[in-house]
């Protein structure tokens, strides 16, 4: 059984599992601090109003890491968005180093970066990848593959 | 940037483990979140960022149960992208700025409704509350008064997001001069596929080729929007895909540069069922069904990552084809 948002204890003891992931996740789609602030708000928010039990810890983070993902991708295409307005967000400079890998993992497509995330930092199968994120095992196979050549190459 | 031979996943974790928030970010984000929760456990609703009236404009999708659908008559003559039209209207964009503070310019657009061609309630009904929204509160006090606390409004009026009392009686007078119902609260769902089963239509993104639906929210008389992708010409092509339920009082506008940038076609799917294609072959393409019981609009926004929106009409044809109509009576 998972927690049960109804006190502050419990969703402040969730918030402290869980933020260092979710705010990976949104960083990597939106890039600069204020919107991935947004983002890992609204991502525990729907966790919140979800009315979520899970089964364990893991299962608590893999929702979040996959709400968050899908989050940012709302995010970065609701109507009003503008491309223009996410580039210029970028030069907020982050509350850490950002090196040559890290420049090359946020340069991806997005729709690289929840797959490139659940393997290469959670350590997800790519069956596992693939229940989480409701899509073939081939198409995951692909996208990890492809990001691979990617970084090779911008590196 | 380093020379390397391979990247391996130690790489690539050492570096995202890099990214966390330093302690006041944390603190930060804790407080909004137990604020928001606070106003939740009172059924309030929580607190909203960034409101602006073009932001406000954008948000609510409309519907609830209808049951005044006129029977879908398809004249394909008359079946143009002008017939959804609700006018232009200034809207402020954001825009951030290098030093981290937030611009907004004044842009015209145009806006079509979402909900149904001219002359239906829905679409009547849409650009009445355009209107008002048009004149209403100008200069933001009354927003500004509300803040980000609860507006004490009814979750009915959510997909509105109307902020005084003032709003919400006009809504109720829109439903009621035109027969419509209010859409209610929506639900969010990160499968797509519950939302289809929740809303009882059957698979839309069944088409030919790969399409991944991402997630959506509904409301309960079917009216539902969802984002996905279609892989397609060795890309990723990206979508949002809108249904509002006839009978149902729905507000979104899609804005657009202007209807006369757009090519505008009818096709018959393969399955036979008859839309309206528009191109502008610059920013977006659009795909409208006029559904018996539904309105179905699809905005395609092409592959992100290939930098600019490249779609032939033949690939909106090609594209159109990933999804099956049908399943969206």
């Amino acid at each position: 059984m998972g927690p049960d948002l109804s006190t502050d204890g419990e969703l402040t003891d969730i918030y402290n599992r869980q933020v260092d992931a979710v705010y990976r996740v949104c960083y990597a789609f939106m890039k600069n601090p204020a919107d991935t602030e947004d983002l890992v708000q609204e991502t525990f928010l729907k966790l919140l109003t979800s009315g979520r039990r899970f089964d364990s810890q893991d299962h608590e983070r893999a929702w979040l890491i996959v709400t968050a993902s899908n989050a940012c991708k709302d995010a970065l295409k609701h109507w009003w968005r503008r491309r223009e307005d996410l580039e210029a967000c970028q030069a907020q400079a982050p509350p850490f180093e950002v090196d040559g890998v890290l420049s090359a993992v946020l340069a991806l497509p997005d729709r690289y970066k929840d797959v490139v995330y659940l393997h290469c930092c959670e350590g997800y199968s790519t069956p596992e990848i693939a229940r989480l994120l409701h899509c073939p095992q081939s198409t995951v196979r692909n996208r990890l593959a492809r990001a691979r050549r990617m970084l090779e190459k911008s590196l | 940037m380093r020379e390397v031979d391979t990247v391996t996943n130690e790489d690539i974790r050492r570096a995202l483990l890099s990214v966390r928030p330093d302690d006041a970010a944390r603190a930060r984000m804790l407080g909004h979140i137990r604020a928001a929760a606070a106003l939740e456990r009172e059924k309030a609703p929580p607190p909203r960022r960034r409101w602006r009236r073009g932001v406000l404009l954008a948000a609510a999708l409309g519907a609830a149960a209808g049951l005044t659908a006129a029977v879908a008559a398809y004249e394909t003559d008359f079946f143009g992208l002008w017939r959804t039209d609700l006018g232009r209207t200034e809207l402020e964009i954001p825009k951030v700025e290098a030093d981290g503070g937030i611009t907004y310019r004044v842009e015209e657009r145009e806006r079509i409704s979402l909900q149904g061609l001219a002359g239906t309630p829905e679409h009547q009904a849409s650009r009445e509350w355009e209107d008002f929204l048009e004149q209403y509160d100008p200069d933001g006090t009354l927003l500004e008064a509300v803040g980000n606390g609860p507006t004490g409004i009814s979750d009915a009026y959510d997909a509105y997001l109307c902020y005084t009392p003032e709003m919400a009686e006009k809504i109720d007078g829109i439903c009621a001069k035109y027969g419509l119902r209010l859409l209610g609260p929506a639900t969010v769902e990160e499968d797509v596929r519950t939302l289809f089963a929740r809303t009882g239509t059957g698979d839309v993104c069944a088409g030919s080729g790969s399409n991944t639906p991402w997630s959506g929210y509904w409301y309960r008389d079917g009216t539902f929007l969802f984002e996905g992708a279609v892989e397609q010409s060795g890309g990723t092509v990206d979508y949002q895909f809108s249904r509002a339920v006839k009978g149902s009082f729905g507000s979104t506008p899609l804005y657009l540069s202007g209807i006369e940038d757009y090519e505008q076609w009818s096709y018959t799917t393969e399955n036979g069922v008859e839309l309206l294609l528009a191109n502008d072959h610059a920013s977006k393409a659009l795909i409208i069904a006029d559904r018996e019981r539904s309105f179905v609009t699809v905005n395609v926004l092409g592959d992100w990552s290939a930098g600019t929106f490249q779609m032939s009409d033949r690939d909106v044809e090609d594209f159109a084809e990933a999804f099956d109509f049908t399943a969206v009576p």
